[in-house]
This record gives structure tokens, C-alpha cells and sequence, in this order.
């Protein structure tokens, strides 16, 4: 096993086209890292960068304490599992799996061997016999996963891995991906588009946009914390609502509704809060209340989606922020925001819901920057 | 039970009643007719096609006399076998077989191999000047045989080959149409295949030998079935290399040995015909399977 450490890592394509942006990024020994980003972020491309199958532009990456920049893939000791699982069609499960060990001249019982632990492991002893083409989704893409495992590598990369799968066997791979990578705790590099998988999957996520880190750090973290309003709005969902606001005086103004905040510089500001940071209270709730115009309510069964409108300030702010979806557009002084509520409290379409932050929910954020502002 | 009991064992679960065949799921349609409509089409034209074919069948059980009988006999009242008994003891038949398959066989396994490499190249290798040379290669296809043919000729000579087998192999050994074919084919292949091999530590030409060429057999039989005709029923080329040789003849040459300046055995000519198309129907069926779509995207996503 080994960490992987890339260190100023530029990737430019021909065009030019920065495809990622002096990423500098250390992977524990063992850990389970997931690079999260919108498809063409770069998140591909730096896996690949440590695979090998890229060339680096610019800085190093470094497997274990060896730089690999012009190490070839096969000389890395990585295996990879590719979105599409790339199974080689003409050759059975067993061919399929046993064909890296071959290639590095295994002696045959050893490659046997392994094989067969690796296919008792994830359950595809009846299948060795079969081609790809004659295996479902699932199974392909546990053949995959089994050709990396069997070359006991040390560094897994998945590209990917679950999004060829329906919805439910991908929560089955995800919970199972996460059991393989406790019991055999390879270092991992896991990329993915998806926020949920993110966030279940990894001990620790990257966040990347446009080729650039915009943060580390374990998912609750992140969520809790997101360091920018393309975090914000990129972890969660829904996303986190950003509502213009003025900071001044220790207070956050917005609308008309004044919240505290200790630590905000004066000036203009975003209000970040969880769509579950927003609760609902009656009538003589004395503290700072938003008045949500509710648009539509998407029950969810366990709970319910609310979104509205409240009155906040004219304009978009943020220059950061990836388009309308992060920042609420706010026309003719009123901004869209989402309510995650409890079934029970579910309110009818058209009606006000009166609603509160909950104590330590307010996110600041630099309107010019897109920056979280800490608190001091 | 009895449909349990009497439905066919099968070794192998059948690929297509499985999850994630992409294959097209047939829709059950309205039958008017025991067959396809199509087939209403189709037959008639498969008869036309098949006509000049079964003449030549008829012609090659003749006598010489029936050959001329107007209107033509398409259905012989008996089997003559004479007629092939004849090519085979009064020509050198077995000389001109010989030599058509030494060369085609040469030609044929040649272009596998060379046009998979160059093709490989092009498809997969970058290289300065790639692009540049694989048009200026193309190009040579709108070259037509009639301007290349003196030039060839002379360079054949200066090779000493003229009257020999060789002539009819050395410009033969590469084909650009099969360069074409292939590194478009190639091209298909899905990308992450080969690097998947690359990690799991195979070479250039491992991965070749060992994913590429496994999934390109349908490209590679239509090659082989192409380069296999043009070589096989090639009768210029020999007729202009092959000058006094008989015993460099190919079959083509020597079919035309039997149409004489003043009469023609027409006879002889469509049982030698008969014999010389053999091989080619064979490697036909042989190579039919692989003409339906190839297997390369069957490893991919379900």
C-alpha cells in the first residue's frame, strides 16, 4: 500500500485547455479519497494522470515515494476500474480477470489461486465460464472490480464505477464498495459526479471545479462547512440556499429579516443555510422568522421538500458561483429557497410557512470571492 | 411439466436472454404471410443473380454440341462429369491451382498481417506527421491500375521477376484499400480496452496480438475475403507479368487458354470455371460467421 501525492499537478490539452490547475492534493496510506466534481471538472483527468494513461504538464504525482511521472501504468502498481468497466469482450470472467496476472508472467497455480479468492469474494465463482456479454450490469461491473482487486495493487483507482448501474444496485455496490475497502484498506482513489456517493462513500472528499481544488476534507466537513458557494451549492442536495444579504454591526440583514452573526466584516454578504437548517415555528415565535411563499412541496416520504420564495435583496451576487443554480436568483426583491421538513409538517401549496434558522446554521459568504467568511 | 421437460438443454445460457444485451428486442409483428414480405423482393433478385451461376452449371455438364443448342438447356437430361475429367487430364489445371493459391495465400496472410500493423499504427500510435502520411497513402487509392501498371511492370522487372510467381506477390504484399478498412475498424474499438491492457501490464504488441485482433476478426475476415477475390481472379496483372512461363500460369490465365482466336470450348471453360470458383465459396461460408457485427462493445456497460 502507499500514498499518493500530487504536487502542483497541471494538465493542459492542446487548445490550450486547462484541464486541471496545479492540484496539489495528498492521499493517505489506505484512505478512501472520492474526487467529486460536475463532469468536466478534471476529476477524470487527474485520475488518469495517476494511472498513467495521461501525461503530466506540469508537477508531480508520487505513488508511495517514488515521483511516477514517466513510470508507464503497467510499472505503477495500480489497477483501475473504468467507468464503462472496459471488460475484454473475446475472453471469459476467469481470462478476464487472471489477464493482468499473466501478462506480469504469474506462475499459473498462483494465478489460479488468486482468482479464485477474489471471485469467492465478490461472489462470481458461477460466472467464471461466462464472456461479458452474457453478464448484467451488475456483474460486469463486479468482474471489473474483481480484474483490479486481483492484481493486489497498491493504489485502487475507480473512475466512475457505479454510474452505469440502476439506482438500486448502485446503493447495493456503494454500501459494498465500502465493506471491499475495509477489509482489504488499499488506498483508494474513487472519482465520481455524484454527491451521495461522495458523501457515503469517503473518509475524505476533494472537491473539484473547472480543473481547481476547491476543498478537502471528511464529508460531514464539507457539508457543514463548504468552503465557497460552489461547494455549497454543489454538496447537498438540494443545495444550500444563498440568499443576498448586508452584514453590519455583528447583524445580517436580509429582506427585512435581521439575523445575528458575530464575525461578519461589514458589507455586503451571502447567506448560505441547509435546506434542513431552516425550521418551522408558530406564529408568536419571537426570534428572526423568514416568510417562505410556498411554490411547490415534493414529498419524499420520509420527508419534505419545500420551495418557496422569502423577500431578500435585488441582484446576483457571487462571481464564483456556476450559474443560476447556485446562487437564488432574486427578481423583484425575492429569492427562491428549499425547506427540507418532516412529513408531518408539510404545508399546502400557496400558503406562507414561517420559518427560523436553526442556532449555528448561517453560512457567510464573500459575495465578490464566492469565499466562506469564518467566523472570528 | 412437459414444456419444462421438453424445452432444449442448453450448455451455455443463451446471450441474448440475458440482462444488459444490447442487441434490439425483436417485436412480435402481425404475420399476413408464412414469410417476410421482403422475401417477395428479394427472392426474384436472388434468382437473377443466381442464373448466369446455374448456366454455368448446366454448360459444364454438357457436350460441346449443346453448349450451342438454341434455346439454351437449363436443365441437362443427364450428368456428364466428363467435361471436368477433361480439364483435369488435358491442361496443366493442377499447376495453375498450385500457383493462383501459393499467391493468393501470399497476398492474403501478408496483407493480415502488414495492413494490421500500419493500420495500428494510424489508429492508435500519434507520430509527427501521422495524419500527413496516412493520406498520402489513402491518395494512392484514387490512383487508377492503368497509370501504376507500366511503372509497376518496370519495377517488377528490374526485380527480376518477370515469368515468375514473385511478380504477382511483391506488389500485391501490401494493400492500401486494406489499411483503410482496418485502421477505420480500429478506430471503433473502444479506447478504454487497450488502456485497461496497458495497466494490467501488456506491451504494444500484446495488446494487439491479444485484445485488437480477437475483437477485429470481422474486419480482418472481410479483408481476407476481399484481398482473397481480387488476388484469386486477378487476370491482368498475371497477363502482363507472366509472359511465357506455362508452368507460372494461374488460373485465370490459363481459363483463358481455352478460348481459342476461332472457337471457344465453352464446355471446358465453365467446368474449369466450376473448379476455380470453389475455393472462393468455401471461404465464404467459412468466413460468413464473422461478417455479423463484431463483439467489441459486449464487455462495456450494462
Amino acid at each position: 500500500m502507499a500514498r499518493v501525492a500530487f504536487d502542483g499537478v497541471t494538465k493542459v490539452y492542446p487548445g490550450p485547455v486547462v484541464a486541471v490547475d496545479d492540484l496539489t492534493l495528498e492521499v493517505a496510506d489506505g484512505e478512501f479519497l472520492i474526487l467529486v466534481g460536475p463532469s468536466g471538472c478534471g476529476k477524470s483527468t487527474a485520475l488518469r494522470m495517476v494511472a498513467g494513461l495521461e501525461r503530466i504538464s506540469d508537477g508531480t504525482i508520487a505513488i508511495g515515494d517514488r515521483v511516477v511521472n514517466d513510470v508507464p501504468p503497467k510499472d505503477r502498481d495500480i489497477a483501475m476500474v473504468f467507468q464503462n468497466y472496459a471488460l475484454y469482450p473475446h475472453m471469459t470472467v476467469e481470462k478476464n480477470l487472471g489477464f493482468g496476472l499473466r501478462r506480469r508472467r504469474t506462475p499459473h497455480e498462483d494465478v489460479r489461486r488468486r482468482v479464485d479468492e477474489v471471485s469467492r469474494m465478490l461472489g462470481l465463482d458461477d460466472l467464471l465460464r461466462r464472456r461479458p456479454g452474457q453478464l448484467s450490469g451488475g456483474q460486469r461491473q463486479r468482474v471489473a472490480m474483481g480484474r483490479a482487486l486481483v492484481r493486489e495493487p497498491e493504489v485502487f483507482l475507480l473512475d466512475e464505477p457505479l454510474s452505469n448501474l440502476d439506482a438500486k444496485l448502485r446503493v447495493q455496490m456503494r454500501s459494498e464498495l465500502k465493506r471491499l475497502h475495509d477489509r482489504i484498506g488499499v488506498t483508494t482513489i474513487y472519482v465520481t459526479h455524484d454527491q451521495v456517493e461522495a458523501i457515503t462513500l469517503g473518509e475524505r472528499i476533494a472537491v473539484l471545479s473547472d480543473g481547481v481544488l476547491q476543498q478537502v476534507g471528511p464529508p460531514q466537513e464539507v457539508y457543514d462547512h463548504p468552503a465557497n458557494v460552489f461547494v455549497a451549492g454543489f454538496i447537498g442536495s438540494p443545495p444550500m440556499n444563498l440568499l443576498a444579504g448586508m452584514a453590519l454591526d455583528g447583524h445580517v440583514t436580509v429582506g427585512e429579516v435581521e439575523l445575528e452573526h458575530a464575525g461578519a466584516p461589514d458589507g455586503e454578504v451571502l447567506v448560505g443555510i441547509r435546506p434542513e437548517g431552516l425550521r418551522p415555528v408558530g406564529a408568536e415565535h419571537a426570534g428572526p422568522v423568514f416568510e417562505v411563499c410556498v411554490d411547490v412541496v415534493e414529498p419524499l416520504g420520509d420527508e419534505v421538500l419545500v420551495h418557496g420564495s422569502v423577500a431578500a435583496a435585488d441582484g446576483t451576487p457571487a462571481t464564483e458561483a456556476d450559474g443560476a443554480i447556485l446562487v437564488a436568483e432574486s427578481e423583484s426583491g425575492r429569492a427562491s429557497v428549499v425547506v427540507r421538513l418532516p412529513p408531518e409538517d408539510r404545508p399546502a401549496t400557496g400558503s406562507l410557512l414561517r420559518v427560523t434558522p436553526a442556532p449555528n446554521a448561517l453560512r457567510l459568504f464573500d459575495p465578490s470571492t464566492g469565499r466562506a467568511i469564518s467566523p472570528t | 411439466m412437459n414444456v419444462v421437460a421438453e424445452a432444449p438443454v442448453r450448455t451455455r445460457p443463451d446471450p441474448r436472454s440475458l440482462r444488459g444485451e444490447t442487441g434490439v428486442v425483436e417485436r412480435p409483428r402481425r404475420r399476413f404471410l408464412p414469410f417476410d414480405p421482403w422475401h417477395l423482393f428479394l427472392a426474384p433478385l436472388a434468382a437473377v443473380m443466381l442464373l448466369p451461376l446455374l448456366w454455368m452449371v448446366v454448360t459444364s455438364l454438357e457436350t460441346e454440341a449443346q453448349t450451342f443448342h438454341f434455346p439454351p438447356i437449363l436443365w441437362p437430361g443427364t450428368l456428364r462429369f466428363g467435361n471436368y475429367a477433361e480439364v483435369l487430364g488435358q491442361s496443366a489445371f493442377g499447376t495453375w491451382f498450385w500457383n493462383t493459391t501459393v499467391v493468393t495465400v501470399t497476398v492474403v496472410a501478408s496483407n493480415l498481417v502488414l495492413c494490421t500493423l500500419a493500420a495500428y499504427a494510424f489508429a492508435r500510435i500519434r507520430f509527427l506527421g501521422r495524419t500527413f502520411v496516412y493520406f498520402l497513402i489513402l491518395a494512392t487509392l484514387m490512383v487508377p491500375l492503368q497509370v501504376v501498371l507500366i511503372p509497376t511492370f518496370l519495377i517488377v522487372k528490374e526485380l527480376g521477376l518477370i515469368d515468375r510467381l514473385g511478380a504477382l506477390v511483391v506488389p500485391n504484399l501490401v494493400n492500401v484499400f486494406g489499411i483503410f478498412l482496418l485502421t477505420q475498424f480500429f478506430r471503433t474499438l473502444p479506447i478504454e480496452l487497450e488502456e485497461a491492457a496497458r495497466i494490467d501490464g501488456a506491451s504494444r504488441l500484446s495488446i494487439l496480438l491479444r485484445i485488437v485482433v480477437p475483437l477485429s476478426l470481422p474486419a480482418l475476415a472481410t479483408l481476407a475475403v476481399i484481398q482473397f477475390l481480387w488476388t484469386w481472379n486477378d487476370f491482368l496483372w498475371p497477363l502482363v507479368t507472366i509472359l511465357t512461363n506455362q508452368d507460372a500460369f494461374t488460373l485465370q490465365l490459363g481459363l483463358a487458354t481455352f478460348q481459342g482466336a476461332h472457337n471457344t470450348q465453352w464446355h471446358l471453360v465453365a467446368a474449369a470455371n466450376i473448379m476455380s470458383m470453389l475455393p472462393m465459396i468455401v471461404l465464404f461460408l467459412l468466413a460468413q460467421r464473422y461478417f455479423v457485427r463484431g463483439i467489441a462493445t459486449q464487455g462495456l456497460k450494462g
